[in-house]
């Protein structure tokens, strides 16, 4: 299975959140698992990096699981204590994760000239540092930066799975390619 | 992906920043600010300030023995499973705080005669109590007031009332809400200066206006009240009689703000 099939497999975990009663049908920590599988196969710098923050980001979904954490549905609220500098650093990290996912994309198919898409990590960095506003300013403000914030989360997913999925075609034709060299040369 | 570390840096470091500041700012426990039962509605109402993100939700209260219910209730709204509902109105919103107005249920009349004058005990679902005084609404209608209602006006500005004397009497002093300012008290046409120094005389027929300022409402439907000592012609004691003028201002976001600080610092 190539990266981008596992990074879109785990992502579709970490992403959606699908519960039945109080299980997580779509369990985040998996998702993370798979992805630091999709690293490493790589041995690149970024790719090891990749896998450190995976692996971290399991361990803080588990912590996300065993913790009861309230649905605080669109008010987007952060919790206070703990809990609170949790949930922000794990916002922190799943951006960094963001940036290692493109720039070993971007290693694997740099004969395909793929490029780091700024957009995408700038509408990441512009909804993280939002949502840290919530807090100092009215509810109907509040409202509308989280409505922003959620249309922002939406389209920048919509372009993060186009992107995986283009990719992981790209990634396949290559295999194909060297597949094909390969095999002409052993004739 | 060195300038994105250093972004993603400085973006958490504001993010754990601005939490600790709102943290700061956050009350441990709600400050109650108004408390009054009227004996006509038959109804106890609490005013208290609390955070407006985890705003602390009331429970009930205890006066003497008597327990007075406050109506609570979940909701679900976009996904907020079984969020508690805080009981009562908003009054006022700033960044930080909410300014909450809450009605008990109706109580008996006995039971408004057993808890008068007591202190009540109010109850936050997080366990927390707060014991504290609280004032009784006097009949909105006095069947022994000897001025009957004729016009009312009240807005953003105040009140003007206009009134008839059913009876003689002789206004004696005037006790005016610390909340409002009487800008103007007429009898039968003459303008009479406040405060009252000598008797003021009304004779049965008269027509008596007066014009009152706005004051600051802590909760929906509060009234603000003159009290008049009276000597009614032919009685020998004196009575009191109470005019009431509906208060419309709410709080302003500097006030919540001061009695945040007052609050803090005890």
């Amino acid at each position: 299975m190539n990266f981008h099939k596992r990074v879109l497999i785990g992502s579709i975990f970490h992403i959606f959140d699908f519960t039945i009663g109080f299980f997580d049908i779509l369990p985040d920590f998996i998702g993370f698992l798979v992805i630091a599988s999709a690293f490493s196969v790589h041995s690149t710098r970024e790719a090891n990096k990749g896998l450190i923050l995976s692996l971290i980001l399991v361990m803080t979904s588990l912590i996300q699981l065993m913790v009861p954490i309230p649905n605080m549905g669109l008010t987007m609220l952060p919790f206070d204590g703990y809990l609170g500098v949790l949930m922000i650093i794990v916002g922190a990290l799943t951006i960094l994760h963001f940036g290692y996912i493109f720039i070993v994309s971007n290693q694997i198919l740099s004969d395909q000239d793929a490029k780091f898409p700024k957009v995408f990590m700038i509408v990441q960095l512009v909804n993280f540092a939002l949502l840290g506003l919530v807090v100092h300013v009215t509810s109907s403000v509040a409202l509308t930066i989280s409505l922003l914030s959620i249309g922002l989360s939406v389209l920048s997913m919509i372009y993060f799975f186009i992107a995986l999925i283009q990719r992981k075609n790209l990634e396949n034709q290559l295999k194909l390619i060297d597949f094909t060299e390969l095999g002409h040369s052993t004739v | 992906m060195k300038k994105l570390w250093i972004v993603v840096g400085a973006i958490l470091l504001f993010r754990i920043g601005s939490l600790s500041y709102a943290d700061a700012k956050s009350l441990e426990q709600p400050i109650i600010v108004a408390s009054e039962l009227n004996p006509d509605m038959q109804q106890f109402y609490v005013s208290y300030i609390t955070n407006r993100t985890q705003p602390h939700a009331l429970n009930f209260a205890e006066i003497g023995n008597v327990p007075l219910n406050f109506a609570s209730e979940t909701f679900e709204q976009f996904g907020m499973n079984g969020m508690e509902q805080v009981t009562g109105q908003i009054q006022m919103e700033t960044p930080y705080y909410v300014l909450y107005s809450a009605t008990s249920e109706q109580l008996s009349p006995e039971l408004v005669e057993e808890i008068d004058g007591k202190m009540a005990t109010v109850y936050f679902t997080d366990g927390s109590s707060q014991t504290i005084p609280f004032s009784i609404q006097r009949d909105l209608i006095q069947e022994k007031n000897p001025l009957d209602m004729l016009t009312g006006a009240s807005g953003p500005d105040g009140s003007a009332d206009g009134f008839r004397a059913l009876e003689s009497f002789t206004i004696q002093s005037l006790k005016v809400d610390e909340r409002i300012e009487l800008k103007m008290f007429r009898v039968d046409g003459k303008e009479i200066e406040v405060p009252v120094e000598s008797p003021i005389q009304v004779d049965e027929g008269d027509a008596v206006q007066i014009q009152v300022s706005d004051g600051t409402a802590l909760f929906f439907g509060e009234l603000a009240t003159i009290e008049m000592k009276i000597q009614v012609s032919g009685k020998s004691s004196e009575e009191s009689a109470y005019l009431f003028f509906n208060l419309n201002e709410v709080p302003s976001e500097e006030w919540i703000n001061q009695k945040v600080k007052e609050a803090k610092k005890e």
